[in-house]
């Protein structure tokens, strides 16, 4: 019984965004990344557990991150994402096409 | 790349899965101890955690939704969802899963003998253009005659449907110098091997030439004997093998073993060149017909010419046919086959009839269940197709199973086949067939899964939640359609049972029929003996071995010839009466001959009516005497007048002038048509053509008791004699007579049984269902005051109903059907009254067991519990 992802707070397609940014300096589980975006973006955006695995699971299919089963810092088993090369060619172009439609919308809501 | 790793994944389902699921308890955690650290208790913290993250198999399925697309995870989730149903209701599972096996079992076996028969073609280039010409009396065409030279020459200079005319005749031969060792020989004309597109691998093929008298004789290795005599060597052309001790130089080598179509099975180990001038009737015939001809068209041409022949009048009673290898099955047969394909057609649509009503019922006790699943959000179209790929997996399990039925009816079709069938050798389930099967199994599938998945959306959920289970029985399209199918089991049923019970009541007509003679304790006996004995010791030879046999102890007579109504010679006419008046010519072309001991009459127990047997004191004497059946006898002499007439065979010099001496009873095979043996004649074992080498002699021991002192008696004889066989008259009866009927009678025997079965338990699950559904009602009838009885009618009166128009549906079925079975029937009608009496009887009767046991729940459904349920 598939159901559609839920629409985040977020711009469609910003969270990969953000998740490749935030794996850009650390390797990170699930719920550190959300825990990441959460305090980075001081509680604005909340990354629901909803919608945070299954871009998780789409990364990993893309190739653009890695999962390693390690030990979490409170000695857990936990599941460890690592940017990859791909991820990290993908980061740049996705921040430049995000930052242009960034200055896009800024330009509209400035003079339209 | 992005589909290699989603490959990976999906093959690795299960391991990613559980990933995902410790991924995320791990996640749960943490956000648990979060909460906790936030201040709340451990379980208020789990508790936030898990209202935080909302329904955890929904998130699951969503990220696994991404590495595993949605239809085929939705797809693997019905699949184990309807593996899953199917493990919790297991009766219901076995008796779907032991119906569908036995229909679809029955039917591959069946298809399996039917494709073996009639749908494989020849094995040669264009195959199916290749006819046999055969020729038999216009009486009776099971008769062969064979084709003779001049027949074959006309056909060859005048034919224009067919070209490449070749024989081939076969024959034992003894290879090299050792008595016992012989091989299969084919003399072949130097068209046949081209006729059938083959070449020699190595060496030639035959000319005209090596056909000739006088040409160095020479011999075509098949590739068997090449193998075993000669290593497969490349140099054996130009040796020498020594055929039944002719010298014969190898001149080629064939790449196959090749059968030669619509031949006996044997396959020829060498090949020799048919001797041109010595061909005569008797060998098998064959041409290909040219571009654009039927093989009809080629007989009526042949027939056509046969008759523009100048002495034509010789041919009027004789009829010749092109036949390919389909045509050579012969109507009989086919018909036969034909029966048993639509018996078994018949018995799968039972199977599927109550594959179908079963789950429809199912899914209707199921109603509640899937309305909760829609309430949960399944769509209607999901729920259909998740009732499908439960069908299918049925169907599947059912045609796997139905596969090793079909190995085993397979085994049980030969073991008891008729000699009619005797070419089954080789026959197994073959890829067509499994094909076949699969297609079946799938369409069984579909068949009953739509029904049910169509009517699952009939009602609105809401309905269906609010009313519950007992009352919500189904609308009246979907009860009428499970009633109809029931009809039509029950239908079928009674046809199958009125078929089963006509080939019964003809078996039993069969066993009992009068055959002519004692076949009780009568046994016949075939010598071999070294070497033929020169025609004027021919007497002494077969006297000293008769004497041997005859003085075994329990032995009571001894005489030579063979078991009435086997291995009697075809005499060709022309015959003549001599009387008074003149030669009178008989328009008879054919008499079935039988060459006769001294004694036979009286050991074989065919009775001599009147007169007497062969003269004893005189040989001379006797081999002018004549012995005619009673049949033979009232045709010609009417009068009655027959014994001292005297008749005379053949023409010319070659005519011989014989005196009736006695007249003998008739013999029958019961249910053999078209007996040519109805004109019978015996004369004594010393005009027969060759020793003769079977005696029959009657004994009260039992024959296999027998056999060492038949053998130690043949070799006590010191005719250099051996035993060769050992043939009771019962069994020969048996294998002729009776096999047949019994075997058709077992395999209708077994279809009816299984119809007869499915169909109670279709009705029993109708029934059942019923009293289930009416569990409320019943509570309110008995406390208003119904009693038991009114209660018991109530529901036997339904099923009643349902076995009456079944019933009445299959009377009208079976008259229409049994027709087809006229020809297979012995002195029993097609609509025997008995049988068309007793079978609904017995359909009835079966019905009321079926609907005795939920009936008995019905009577004893207590109000108060009926009524407080739900």
């Amino acid at each position: 019984m598939g159901r559609s992802s839920k629409s985040s707070e977020l711009l469609p397609g910003t969270l990969d965004l953000l998740i490749l940014r935030a794996l850009r300096a650390d390797t990170m589980h699930g719920y550190g990344i959300a825990e990441r975006l959460r305090a980075v973006s001081k509680d604005v955006l909340q990354v629901g557990e909803s919608s945070l695995y299954p871009a998780l699971q789409r990364l990993l299919l893309d190739g653009y991150v890695r999962a390693e089963w390690g030990t979490s810092d409170n000695n857990r088993r936990a599941r460890f994402y690592t940017l990859t090369a791909a991820g990290r060619k993908q980061l740049v172009t996705e921040q430049e096409e995000f930052e242009r439609m960034i200055g896009a919308i800024h330009a509209v809501l400035r003079f339209a | 790349m992005r589909w290699f790793r989603r490959l990976v994944y999906w093959l690795r389902f299960r391991a990613r899965q559980d990933d995902l699921r410790e991924e995320l308890a791990l996640h749960h955690e943490l956000r648990a101890n979060d909460f906790q650290t936030q201040g709340l208790s451990p379980d208020a913290a789990h508790a936030a955690a898990r209202r935080a993250m909302g329904n955890a198999t929904y998130m699951r399925e969503d990220a696994r939704g991404v590495w595993l697309s949605a239809g085929l995870d939705a797809l693997m989730q019905d699949c184990r969802y309807g593996w899953r149903g199917l493990r919790r209701s297991p009766v219901f599972t076995a008796v779907a899963v032991i119906t569908l096996a036995l229909g679809i079992g029955a039917n591959t076996a069946i298809f399996s003998v039917v494709h073996h028969l009639l749908l494989v073609p020849l094995p040669y280039p264009d195959g199916n253009r290749i006819v046999t010409l055969q020729s038999a009396t216009a009486a009776d065409p099971n008769i062969n005659l064979g084709v003779s030279d001049r027949m074959m020459r006309s056909w060859m200079a005048r034919a224009r449907t067919l070209d490449e005319f070749s024989s081939e005749e076969r024959g034992r031969y003894r290879i090299g110098d050792a008595e016992q060792d012989t091989v299969v020989g084919a003399q072949i004309t130097p068209s046949f091997l081209p006729m059938l597109r083959i070449r020699p691998a190595l060496g030639r093929a035959f000319t005209v030439d090596d056909g000739r008298s006088g040409a160095p004789p020479v011999a075509i290795l098949g590739r068997g004997l090449w193998q075993l005599r000669y290593g497969g060597a490349r140099d054996v052309i130009g040796k020498v093998v020594k055929l039944n001790g002719v010298r014969r130089t190898i001149i080629g080598v064939l790449q196959t073993d090749m059968n030669v179509p619509m031949s006996d099975g044997m396959t020829p180990d060498v090949w020799l060149p048919l001797p041109i001038d010595s061909r005569g009737p008797g060998d098998e015939a064959f041409a290909r017909l040219r571009p654009d001809v039927t093989s009809d068209m080629a007989t009526r041409e042949l027939q056509s010419i046969m008759t523009t022949l100048p002495d034509s009048g010789q041919w009027k009673n004789q009829r010749v046919w092109a036949r390919s290898a389909v045509d050579l099955v012969d109507a009989r047969k086919k018909h036969a086959l034909e029966i048993l394909f639509v018996a078994v057609g018949g018995l799968v649509l039972i199977a599927c009839a109550n594959i179908a009503n079963l789950l429809l019922m199912r899914s209707w006790t199921r109603q509640r269940e899937l309305a909760v699943r829609q309430a949960l959000g399944a769509g209607r179209a999901r729920i259909a197709r998740q009732l499908l790929t439960e069908s299918i997996t049925l169907a599947l399990l059912g045609g796997g199973l139905g596969l090793l039925v079909a190995r085993q009816g397979l085994r049980v079709i030969i073991a008891l086949r008729p000699e009619q069938l005797s070419d089954l050798d080789g026959v197994h389930i073959n890829g067509a067939v499994l094909l076949w099967t699969a297609a079946i199994s799938l369409a069984t599938g579909l068949l009953f899964g739509v029904g049910p998945a169509l009517l699952s959306g009939g009602q609105s959920m809401s309905d269906v939640l609010r009313a519950g289970i007992r009352t919500a029985a189904g609308n009246r399209t979907a009860r009428r359609l499970r009633a109809g199918m029931i009809v039509v089991e029950i239908a079928l049923s009674l046809v199958f049972l009125v078929a089963a019970g006509l080939l019964v009541r003809s078996f039993v007509a069969l066993e009992r029929a009068p055959i002519g003679y004692d076949p009780k304790g009568l046994v016949a006996v075939s010598v071999k003996l070294a070497h033929e004995p020169a025609p004027a010791d021919r007497g002494a030879t077969l006297q000293t071995l008769l004497r041997s046999l005859g003085s075994i102890p329990g032995v009571s007579g001894v005489a030579s010839g063979a078991l009435p109504q086997t291995l009697i010679d075809v005499r060709t006419g022309p015959f003549a009466i001599e009387g008074p008046a003149g030669l009178q010519p008989l328009d008879i072309q054919f008499l079935g001959t039988a060459f006769v001991g001294l004694d036979y009459f009286r050991v074989a127990g065919v009775p001599l009516v009147q007169g007497r047997a062969f003269d004893a004191a005189d040989p001379t004497r006797a081999s002018r005497e004549l012995v005619v059946n009673q049949t033979l006898a009232r045709r010609l002499w009417p009068n009655g007048d027959a014994l001292g007439a005297k008749f005379r065979m053949g023409e010319g010099v070659r005519a011989v002038s014989l005196t009736v001496v006695g007249i003998a009873g008739d013999l029958h095979l019961p249910g053999i048509n078209g007996d040519i043996f109805n004109l019978q004649m015996y004369r004594p074992t010393s005009v027969a053509p060759r020793l003769m080498d079977i005696t029959v002699l009657r004994t009260k021991v039992n024959p296999s008791a027998l056999e060492r002192a038949l053998r130690q008696a043949v070799e006590r004889a010191g005719v250099s004699a051996r035993l060769v066989s050992v043939k009771t008259a019962q069994s020969m009866l048996n294998e002729r007579v009776l096999a047949g009927p019994r075997f058709a009678l077992v395999l209708f025997g077994i279809f009816a049984a299984i119809a007869l079965v499915l169909s109670a338990v279709g009705l029993y699950a109708i029934v059942a269902y019923a009293v289930t559904q009416r569990t409320r009602e019943i509570g309110i009838r008995v406390a208003l005051g119904a009693d038991s009885g009114i209660v018991a009618r109530l529901i036997l009166s339904d099923s009643a109903r349902l076995v009456i128009a079944g019933g009445c549906i299959g009377l009208l079925g079976a008259y229409a059907v049994t027709r087809m079975l006229a020809t297979f029937l012995y002195q029993i009608s097609p609509t025997d009254p008995m049988v068309f009496g007793g079978a609904p009887l017995l359909l009835a009767g079966v019905a009321l067991i079926a609907s005795l046991v939920p009936m008995r729940r019905a009577v004893r459904i207590d109000p108060v519990d009926a009524l407080r349920a739900d």
